[in-house]
């Protein structure tokens, strides 16, 4: 099993290294620009408070705060570091079993004497320990580049938002996994996924600027990541650990079923 | 058929892609030590009917055992025994030809050397996407042969080699059948089946059309026959029917397609005065074009 995934971490690593130090890259951009930023805070409350309340809470702006955390909640964590995540997470679960099943690669594991589950979960294991190391390397990584700074971070709050930030991320592994189980064609697998993430976003969006369509947002994973409030101190909510749970497990649970059955025509 | 020990046992095995019959209750034995050759032509079903016996894809009827394990059920265990040459090469393009030895050879659980590496002589360490039709071909072999499998399944072996390298597969896959293993290969190449192969299986629109020996089916008794006559003939058309067909006249010859009994011909040929007669007996292309007509 152990080679099994080092072959798909292998295969990966470029990528991961450079997903990894971009997101590295966006914390040290923020943690040296917050002294200079600290001074001109004022005027930048003052600029977020004259924007309509609604569209400053659909782009998690609602709860900006005077600090390093309200800053990256809003800038870093609500929108980069989410986008580079989504893609990491829906690049490497798509190249898992669909990428090698278009490259007919995957013909070299099939005719060995390797169970088809096992070839799936170590797969899935490996896009796990890359996430893990992404999730090191660009979430934790930001308490001791803030103390390098001197700026003051709770360390409670980041761990809080590693959580969620991690099951969001396995979450839409796990989905991915399942498309990628289904599909044989690595753009089937990303216009699916990615129109999925896509609706999700404009309903939460949608939610959030009309009352009409609020309750939309509960169908939205992007409603149940909120880095504003995790690094503002308020607790985890709870139907996000469900909801990222429950579609981990479910994604996971069915690409293996799903991979174990199928045809694969190589 | 060879009366020794089954290796390969296929019985109905049925597979549908919608609303398209891939295979029709295909049936065949492959005996142990033999080199069994599978043909058929494009779309007939064969690289279908290797997909299964891999479990690659599952039949939606029928059974495929090797060595007496079930292709589904017991794959694992059973890919213990097999060497597999795919049709389509399945590498990865940044991986050098002993990666990919040491890849295949720890999913085997076996040493990752090959003497074949230099009885072919392959380069293991060039990047695969460097290499050429037939480096590929070469590599594609040798990871087959890794362990020394029981059964060797290759779907058109020799696909992009010179007639050298040709020859040189020919008698590797012979020396594997002289130490008692058994080979199952597809194949377009009907003097390539006639030479190494020890059996035959024809597949046509998923269904087996013919299964026999090399052997028997040269002995199809197909035989073409020219004659020239000592004085003019033109009472050809006396000679033709009971499978026989004129493929040339003259005013003094006559070129003869026999199918079946040759003894019925030669009685009415020699009713005149011969001055030449020559029979052959009909290449293997086209006693399998005569099956599949």
């Amino acid at each position: 099993m152990f080679d099994l995934i080092k072959v798909t971490l292998r295969q990966r690593r470029i990528a991961l290294i450079a997903y990894s130090l971009g997101g590295l890259a966006m914390i040290w951009l923020y943690v040296s620009i917050y002294p200079s930023m600290q001074a001109q805070i004022g005027d930048y409350t003052k600029l977020i408070e004259s924007m309509p309340k609604g569209l400053m809470k659909a782009f998690g702006a609602d709860a900006v705060t005077n600090n390093f955390e309200g800053l990256i909640g809003t800038k870093l964590f609500g929108f980069v570091w989410p986008l580079i995540m989504l893609f990491l997470t829906v690049s490497f679960s798509c190249s898992a079993i669909a990428g090698e099943i278009e490259k007919t690669s995957m013909g070299l594991w099939l005719s060995a004497p390797i169970s088809r589950l096992k070839i799936y979960w170590s797969k899935y294991i490996a896009v796990g320990l890359a996430l893990t190391v992404f999730m090191v390397l660009t979430v934790l990584a930001v308490l001791p580049m803030a103390g390098l700074y001197n700026i003051d971070v709770s360390s409670k709050h980041i761990m809080l938002l590693s959580i969620v930030a991690g099951l969001f991320a396995l979450a839409v592994t796990g989905l991915t996994f399942l498309a990628s189980s289904l599909f044989s064609e690595k753009s089937r697998v990303y216009a699916v996924v990615g129109a999925g993430l896509l609706v999700m976003y404009a309903i939460n969006l949608l939610a959030s600027l009309s009352d009409k369509f609020v309750n939309l947002k509960y169908a939205s994973f992007f409603y149940y990541y909120n880095s504003n409030d995790l690094l503002s101190g308020r607790p985890i909510n709870r139907a996000s650990l469900l909801v990222f749970g429950t579609a981990a497990v479910l994604g996971a649970l069915g690409g293996a079923i799903v991979f174990r059955r199928r045809d694969i025509s190589i | 058929m060879s009366s020794r020990a089954v290796a390969i046992e296929v019985k109905e095995l049925r597979k549908h892609f919608g609303s398209f019959t891939a295979l029709e209750g295909t049936t065949f034995n492959v005996s142990k030590g033999d080199i069994f050759g599978f043909l058929g032509p494009n779309g007939a079903g064969k690289t279908t009917t290797i997909r299964c016996l891999m479990d690659f894809i599952r039949a939606d009827g029928g059974s495929a055992k090797i060595l007496g394990l079930d292709s589904e059920q017991d794959s694992v265990q059973l890919k213990r025994k097999i060497g597999y040459l795919p049709a389509s090469e399945q590498y990865y393009e940044n991986w050098s030809g002993q990666e990919h030895i040491e890849f295949v050879a720890k999913l085997r659980g076996v040493k990752p050397s090959s003497p074949l590496i230099k009885q072919l002589g392959f380069n293991p360490n060039s990047k695969v996407k460097h290499l050429s039709t037939g480096n590929r071909q070469k590599l594609g072999i040798i990871l087959a042969f890794l362990g020394n499998p029981e059964v060797l399944i290759m779907d058109e072996p020799t696909r992009g080699l010179d007639p050298i390298l040709q020859n040189q597969v020919y008698e590797i896959l012979t020396e594997h059948k002289s130490k008692g293993g058994t080979v199952f290969m597809s194949s377009h190449n009907l003097p390539e089946v006639a030479k190494i192969c020890d059996s035959v299986a024809v597949i046509r629109e998923g269904a087996i059309v013919a299964e026999e020996t090399i052997e028997s089916l040269r002995n199809k008794s197909v035989h073409h026959i020219d004659v020239t006559f000592e004085k003019p003939f033109v009472d050809h058309k006396t000679l033709e029917g009971n499978g026989v067909k004129i493929a040339h006249s003259s005013k003094y010859g006559v070129s003869l397609r026999v199918k079946g009994d040759l003894n019925r011909t030669l009685r009415l040929i020699t009713k005149q005065p011969v001055k030449d007669l020559e029979v052959t007996h009909a290449s293997l292309e086209e006693i399998f074009l005569e099956i599949y007509k």
